[in-house]
């Protein structure tokens, strides 16, 4: 089974190659450092034994990622899954960031797993198998003070992917979408969360989990969901003093 | 005393890309905790480039932290940056012709075990906890289960990769770099950042160990255990010294030897199932090592060994990790304050004199030791090395006055007989002791300011011994 996975350099995306390894899938790591992914493939198949390789685009800018990451994937045999963890935050996302920044989140959260999913889609729908997963935030359930962008384009992603098991409902392709509560990566290292942060490597094995057995959404850790269901319900007037 | 936790954070710095934090740490035993800056990075461009940071929040100085495991405060300090290389725990790759093994710093030992063992490879030095990392124990130049036959950790380095920030990334081996590979190997992380290694492993003989007693004949103890531990695969002792009667330091002398013509045991993986850390050591408050409960722990666990089979079989696992089963629980029964131990390394004939003063000194001043071990050792590690002809004796006692009192005596002791005291054993050991029972302490700190001028790299072990 080969297993693309945008966004393998560090935190989820790396952990979930991991698993993918553990699991027997060949992988292909995109989208990170050189270095990095070529660390993560030499680990993987050092310790087991499976195929990987490292494709280091850097999403955005145009097409020529995708074009690149696409021609990368033939090469490597298909793609039997897809997963997307690629993302990014901006520490000043308060909602007066530059134009060039706002695409940027879009970009690497919303606009670029869209596409690759969009170009990968075909493929599996003619063979009438394959899975695609998407990864987004709890925090996008409602627009808030802090990471507005990141927020705004979890949210459009997470709708892109409800369109998508839609549309691939009785194909025999899975699609899958993990809304993601913390996960102790970098982005929340040191920092006071309300909240623990889950294990990436656990994360990851939960997704892994999934993978055969159906179902379309969860959170992770599970209890975000309710938390989420609480902060939609909150009436504005008490939701506006908050400082989410 | 001792706590692991993360304190609030500062409005964000960030060091090379990656947030710094502010953290309680102390060392793993117990003892005081001190505010720490640290980083986690998670991509290796934080190896590149040189130069130091430009954030006036974060210290000039830094030092390299692994599972946080050590007794002592090396891998941390009030005035230095502390690198977690917690992600850089990567398998990168491993020639099974040679046994070759390419890790990076922060992989742990446990799970370079379950890489090395289902392929009929093990490392012969590795001390007794599986999430004990390999820069940490090239860094400290570790010992094993039988120094005597393995030598220490750095025995089985072929090569690093060494970062500094102002000599940037690089390799050192016994013939390139070869000043600073001998410097950092035993060099408490004070010569750079370890990045990866390649390690030499050996073939597995057995994958069960036949583990053998041997009840320690107190009149003849040195001889006895030097016999036994000479010709082991691995050899060290359990002794009681809680009694102060006849039964002072009772014990066995624990033979191992690979057994190949054993049934084949499980070939794993093997799990560390719910982790000794750092944060849940002292998570006991009240300790529960008193001198009265000592002395019944001892006598029950003594008792246990002795009415049990005197041979045995075990996983190699069970008998590399000995901590990694309910025996964790011993560290946790020293409470929140912990413990502390005095490891010294002496000369075999000198074995006896020690026991001698040692139980002198206990009748006086009662202290309850809740472990003592012993193992034979060979060569001369030089530098700030705990190696030398001569036996080690681990004593294991709670971290109070009256502990502090019985070092403070040892200090005194073991450079009189001729031995050393283990460095990373001994949070409090003071560098006075450290000058005199280390031949090699001048010329270590000579060569270390000559290598590395601006000092980029310190610990409160660092500070502690004056280097």
């Amino acid at each position: 089974m080969n297993t693309v996975i945008l966004g393998a350099g560090a935190g989820l995306g790396r952990a979930l190659a991991e698993r993918c390894a553990a699991a027997g899938h060949d992988v292909l790591l995109a989208g990170g450092a050189p270095e990095d992914l070529r660390a993560g493939c030499d680990h993987l198949r050092t310790v087991y034994g499976i195929r990987a390789v490292a494709e280091p685009v850097r999403v955005g800018g145009g097409d020529e990622w995708l074009n690149t990451l696409l021609s990368r994937a033939a090469d490597f045999g298909g793609t039997d899954v897809l997963l997307l963890p690629v993302g990014a935050v901006m520490e000043d996302d308060d909602g007066t960031l530059s134009a060039a920044d706002v695409r940027r989140l879009a970009e690497v959260n919303y606009l670029a797993p869209a596409a690759l999913a969009s170009a990968v889609l075909p493929g599996m729908l003619a063979t009438g198998s394959g899975t695609i997963v998407g990864f987004g935030s709890v925090g996008a359930v409602r627009g808030r003070r802090s990471h507005v962008g990141y927020a705004a384009a979890k949210r459009a992603l997470a709708s892109y992917f409800e369109s998508l098991r839609h549309r691939t409902y009785g194909t025999g392709v899975t699609v899958q979408f993990h809304s993601l509560g913390y996960l102790d990566t970098g982005n929340t290292y040191g920092k006071r969360l309300p909240f623990p942060a889950m294990a990436p490597d656990e994360a990851a094995r939960r997704v892994v989990q999934a993978l055969g057995r159906g179902g379309f959404s969860t959170c992770l850790p599970w209890y975000w969901k309710y938390v989420g269901w609480a902060v939609r319900a909150t009436p504005w007037v008490v939701y506006r003093k908050l400082d989410f | 005393m001792g706590s692991m936790k993360l304190t609030r954070l500062k409005p964000l710095s960030r060091h090379r890309g990656s947030p710094v934090a502010e953290r309680r740490l102390a060392p793993f035993t117990g003892g005081a905790a001190v505010s720490c800056a640290c980083v986690r990075p998670d991509r290796l461009a934080f190896w590149r480039g040189s130069g130091g940071s430009r954030n006036p929040d974060v210290p000039v100085a830094r030092i390299s932290r692994g599972g946080g495991y050590s007794y002592v405060d090396a891998s941390f300090g009030a005035d230095a940056l502390v690198v977690d290389h917690a992600r850089f725990n990567r398998i990168l790759g491993f020639d099974d012709a040679t046994g070759l093994l390419t890790v990076e710093a922060g992989a742990t030992l446990g799970a370079v075990f379950n890489f090395l063992h289902p392929r009929g490879w093990y490392l012969p030095v590795q001390p007794g906890y599986p999430l004990i990392t390999v820069g940490g124990c090239i860094a400290a130049d570790v010992h094993g289960k039988n120094p005597y036959r393995d030598g220490t950790f750095r025995s089985h380095v072929e090569s690093l990769e060494l970062h500094h920030p102002d000599k940037g990334t690089f390799c050192a081996d016994r013939e390139r770099e070869a000043e600073v590979f001998d410097l950092t190997c035993g060099g408490y992380g004070l010569t750079g950042h370890i990045v990866r290694a390649v390690l030499r492993a050996a073939p597995l003989p057995s994958r069960t160990i036949r583990h053998r007693l041997h009840p320690v004949d107190l009149a003849d103890f040195p001889k006895q255990f030097t016999d036994v531990a000479r010709t082991a695969d691995l050899a060290h002792t359990w002794q009681d010294f809680a009694p102060r009667g006849a039964g002072f330091g009772r014990g066995f002398i624990m033979e191992g030897n690979f057994d190949p013509g054993a049934s084949e045991a499980a070939r794993g993986p093997f799990r560390e199932r719910n982790p000794l850390t750092p944060g849940n050591r002292g998570s006991w408050r009240v300790p529960l090592f008193t001198p009265a409960t000592t002395k019944l722990f001892t006598a029950a666990y003594y008792t246990l060994l002795r009415l049990g089979a005197s041979e045995s079989t075990q996983c190699l696992w069970d008998f590399t990790f000995p901590i990694s089963s309910y025996r964790k629980v011993y560290f946790k029964l020293f409470g929140a304050r912990g413990q502390l131990e005095y490891q010294s390394l002496l000369p075999v004939d000198a074995l006896d004199e020690f026991l001698a003063r040692v139980r002198q000194w206990l009748t006086v001043h009662p202290l309850p030791i809740t472990l003592g071990s012993a193992k034979l050792f060979s060569g001369d590690g030089g530098l700030l090395r705990f190696q030398a002809e001569g036996v080690s004796l681990s004593l294991d006692f709670p971290y109070t006055p009256e502990g502090e009192a019985f070092a403070l005596f040892l200090d005194g002791v073991v450079p009189d007989l001729g031995g050393r005291p283990n460095i990373i054993k001994d949070a409090r050991l003071p560098d006075t002791v450290v000058r005199r029972a280390y031949p090699g302490y001048e010329e270590f700190r000579e060569r270390l300011h000559a290598y590395d001028p601006a000092r980029r790299f310190a610990s409160g072990l660092s500070r502690r011994l004056g280097l």
